[in-house]
C-alpha cells in the first residue's frame, strides 16, 4: 500500500507498520512504569532496589551523593549569583564571561573542599569503602497480589489490542492484507 | 580519674606552609568535659583533625592508652567519634536513619542491634519519627541535632563536637545544652571547640584557650580562665566597643552575665 502527500510518495509495509506499533507500545510501557515508579516508590528506596538488582555499588552511591548534595550545590550556586547580580552593574560581555568563569571554579572548588569533608566524616565513621544498609524489603502477599494484578492487566491490554488491531480493515480488506 | 588523651608537642602546618598548630600540650580525664575556646582560624578544628587521625601532624597524641598511629587509627575511631561543625557534612546519606545507621553498620553490628542503637540515638537527641526522612529537608537546628545521632549511635566514650551550637536559635541552643548535659550525665568525655562563652559557663569542667598564634596559652577550671577578663580580652573572645545604655554611652567588654557599673 502507498500513500501521497503532494510530491511525496510514501510505501507503507507490514514490517513498517509493526515497528512502529512496537516503538510506540514500548515507550508508551517505559513511561507508563516511570511514572508508577516515581510515584509509588522514594529515591532512597529506589536506589535500595538498584543496590538488590546487584546494579553496581559504586554506582548506586554515586546516585546516592547526587541526590543529597545536589540542591546543596544549588544553593551554593544560588548564592553565588545572587552575591553577583547584587554587585552588576552592567559591563561588557567579556567581562562577565570572566566573572561567569570565576563563579564555575569557586564552585568547584568549594564542592572540592566539602568531599573532602564529607569522605573524613565517612572514615571516622569506619568507612571501608562498602555501602551498608540497615533496611531489608521482604516480599509480603500484598506484593505478590500486586505483581498477579499487573501482569493480569498487561496481558489484557496486550490481548486487547491484538485483538483490535487484528479487526481492522482498511478499503474493506484486513490490514494486514491490504498491506 | 584516669587520663584518657594526652597531646604533647603536637605541630601541624598546612599544605601550602601555613601553620594550623603551634606546640599543642594538654591532658584530658576521663568523663570531664573540656571546652576549647579561642578566636576564628586559631587551630581548634585542626586539633580536631589531628585527634581523629585526619590530619598528620607533628607530635605524640595517645587516646585510651594508644598512640595514635596509623595501625590503631580503627580501634582509636571506635571510641572516640566527631561532629563536625556543619551538619551537611556529616549527614551525607539519603535518609536520616542511613545516616544514623551508617556507624553503627561499619562497626559490623547485626541489624537489629543497629536499629536498637540508631533509635536509641535518635530519641537522645529527641528525634523519633524522623528515621525516614530526608536530610535535606531538616531544619538547621535539626540537622545539628541529626548529626550527633550518627556518633552517638556507635556509642564512643569520647565526642570531639565542633562549634556545636553556631547558628542555632535560642531555644535550638538550649535543647542542645540539655542533650550534651545527659550526655555529660551517662559519663563520656566530651571536648568542645567554640568560642560561645554561654555554652562554655554552662557546660564545661575545664577550659583550654587558644591563642591567636594557633597555640594554648591557658588552661584551668571553667571559673578561673572566665573570671579572667584579661586573658579573654587578649585573645579575642571578649571585646570591648561603645556601648549605650539609655543616656550612658562608654566603652566596656563585652561577656556573658557581666554585670557592670554605669
Amino acid at each position: 500500500m502507498s500513500l501521497e502527500i503532494g510530491n511525496w510518495k510514501f510505501d507503507i509495509t507490514y514490517e513498517g507498520v509493526w515497528t512502529f506499533l512496537n516503538i510506540i507500545v514500548k515507550s508508551t510501557l517505559s513511561i507508563f512504569l516511570l511514572v508508577t515508579a516515581t510515584s509509588t516508590t522514594t529515591f532512597p528506596d529506589f536506589l535500595k532496589g538498584l543496590d538488590m538488582l546487584r546494579v553496581p555499588r559504586l554506582l548506586v552511591m554515586i546516585m546516592s551523593f547526587m541526590y543529597r548534595y545536589i540542591f546543596v550545590l544549588i544553593d551554593e550556586a544560588r548564592r553565588l549569583m545572587r552575591a553577583r547580580s547584587l554587585r552588576y552593574f552592567g559591563s561588557r560581555y567579556k567581562e562577565q564571561f570572566r566573572v561567569i568563569g570565576y563563579m564555575i571554579g569557586v564552585l568547584f572548588i568549594r564542592t572540592f573542599e566539602r568531599a573532602e569533608r564529607i569522605y573524613s566524616a565517612m572514615i571516622i565513621r569506619g568507612f571501608s569503602g562498602e555501602a551498608l544498609s540497615v533496611k531489608r524489603f521482604r516480599f509480603s502477599y500484598m506484593d505478590i497480589l500486586f505483581m498477579v494484578g499487573i501482569i493480569v492487566s498487561l496481558v489484557c491490554i496486550v490481548s486487547g489490542l491484538v485483538h483490535k488491531i487484528e479487526h481492522i480493515r482498511v478499503s474493506g480488506a484486513h490490514l494486514w492484507q491490504g498491506l | 580519674m584516669a587520663r584518657i588523651i594526652k597531646v604533647s608537642k603536637l605541630n601541624y602546618r598546612y599544605p601550602d606552609g601555613t601553620i594550623g598548630l603551634k606546640d599543642v600540650s594538654f591532658e584530658v580525664e576521663e568523663g570531664e568535659t573540656m571546652v576549647i575556646i579561642g578566636a576564628n582560624g586559631t587551630g581548634k578544628s585542626t586539633l580536631f583533625m589531628n585527634l581523629m587521625g585526619i590530619l598528620d601532624g607533628d607530635g605524640y597524641i595517645e587516646v585510651v592508652g594508644l598512640m595514635l598511629n596509623k595501625t590503631n587509627l580503627k580501634d582509636i575511631r571506635r571510641g572516640m567519634g566527631m561532629v563536625f561543625q556543619n551538619p551537611d557534612d556529616q549527614l551525607f546519606c539519603p535518609t536520616v536513619m542511613d545516616d544514623v545507621s551508617f556507624g553503627p553498620l561499619n562497626l559490623g553490628l547485626n541489624a537489629d542491634q543497629v536499629t536498637e542503637a540508631s533509635q536509641k540515638a535518635l530519641a537522645l537527641v529527641d528525634l523519633q519519627g524522623y528515621e525516614s526522612r530526608t536530610s535535606h529537608h531538616l531544619s538547621f537546628g535539626e540537622k545539628k541535632r541529626a548529626a550527633i545521632a550518627t556518633v552517638l549511635s556507635m556509642n564512643p566514650g569520647i565526642l570531639l563536637l565542633d562549634e556545636p551550637t553556631s547558628g542555632l536559635d535560642p531555644r535550638s541552643v538550649s535543647k542542645f545544652i540539655n542533650i550534651l548535659y545527659t550526655l555529660k550525665s551517662q559519663g563520656k568525655t566530651l571536648l568542645i571547640v567554640t568560642h560561645d562563652l554561654f555554652l562554655t559557663q554552662e557546660i564545661a569542667d575545664r577550659v583550654l584557650v587558644f591563642s591567636e598564634e594557633k597555640k594554648p596559652v591557658a588552661v584551668g577550671d571553667y571559673k578561673e580562665i572566665l573570671n579572667n577578663y584579661d586573658l579573654l580580652l587578649k585573645n579575642n573572645l571578649v571585646h570591648q566597643h561603645r556601648h549605650r545604655h539609655d543616656e550612658v554611652v562608654h566603652d566596656h567588654e563585652h561577656r556573658h552575665g557581666y554585670i557592670h557599673e554605669h
